[in-house]
């Protein structure tokens, strides 16, 4: 199995953070409260937490099946303090009205998407190992 | 802005002893992974056949991360909704203290059916002693978060 390289985990992390973000632009689900916020969302949530430490240095070189749950649980988890912060204290973004998930509530908003970010060091690590982009 | 109750001293306590609880369980599973720092001296535990052992101790092991995993993200939604003053603080907590003891007491079992709680053992084994001292901060903080959700105002909000 080809080794999960740290650049490349942030690489790989980074440009899922522009899809995200393509993909909330375009459904409007959330809105930053100014384009520097975006920026180092996806440069530093995505590309150096969730992908170059998480993904990339706890990951390492072990197998998916062995790593995965970790790599959830550190995402989950340092995504839900990352929500709750912007929730509670510096408001760098809010939530559209429309529903997500059928959810209406901008903290439960927070806390589904707090719980999904543990998916996307999971996501980096399987696209880290695909022999394409390895 | 979040709801009628206010956030007593009380509840930013438990959150503050929960988010510690939840970062120390994430703290040991990476050094799980990246060191041997949590792990037995195997050969102590057993001489004559200690790879023996650490197949079955790493096996039983191996098998937790999920699990924690589980516990470690609904304690965090308990801290989230407990900081927003949501009912929902008390389902996430009692959600995650019973997985909390339910992981808890198998651990520990496990170690009382191998010898792993022995004086003579923990004593010498610093693995040891940060596994008796997390199995006794599991059953604690679980009995101590199950009673103050289940007498929480939130719970009848």
């Amino acid at each position: 199995m080809p080794s999960a390289v740290p650049l490349r985990c942030m690489l790989i992390s980074i440009v899922l953070g522009v899809a995200c973000e393509l993909v909330s632009g375009r459904l409007q689900i959330w809105t930053y409260r100014n384009r520097a916020t975006l920026v180092s969302n996806v440069i530093l949530m995505f590309g150096v937490v969730q992908g170059l430490a998480i993904a990339g240095l706890v990951g390492g070189n072990w197998s998916l099946t062995d790593i995965a749950p970790l790599l959830f649980m550190l995402g989950g988890v340092v995504g839900l303090i990352y929500e709750g912060l912007n929730e509670f204290v510096v408001h760098n973004w809010s939530w559209s009205k429309t529903p997500l998930l059928g959810l209406t509530r901008s903290r439960d908003k927070a806390a589904v998407v707090g719980v999904a970010w543990g998916f996307a060091p999971v996501a980096v690590a399987v696209l880290a190992r695909t022999p394409m982009l390895s | 802005m979040f709801g009628a109750h206010a956030t007593t001293r009380g509840d930013r306590v438990h959150g503050a002893v929960m988010l510690t609880g939840v970062l120390l369980m994430c703290a040991y599973w990476v050094a799980f992974y990246l060191s041997d720092v949590t792990k037995p001296n195997v050969t102590a535990i057993d001489p004559t056949d200690p790879a023996a052992f650490l197949r079955v101790y790493m096996g039983f092991e191996s098998a937790f991360p999920l699990a924690d995993g589980f516990v470690a993200v609904s304690a965090s939604l308990a801290i989230f909704y407990l900081a927003a003053k949501d009912a929902k603080a008390v389902l996430f907590g009692l959600v995650a203290s019973g997985a909390l003891m339910f992981l808890g007491l198998i651990d520990i079992y496990f170690n009382v059916l191998n010898g792993l709680y022995r004086p003579s053992r923990l004593w010498m084994d610093f693995g040891l002693q940060m596994e008796a001292a997390i199995n006794v901060t599991c059953v604690l903080l679980s009995v101590v978060s199950v009673i103050r959700f289940w007498s929480h105002p939130l719970r009848r909000a």
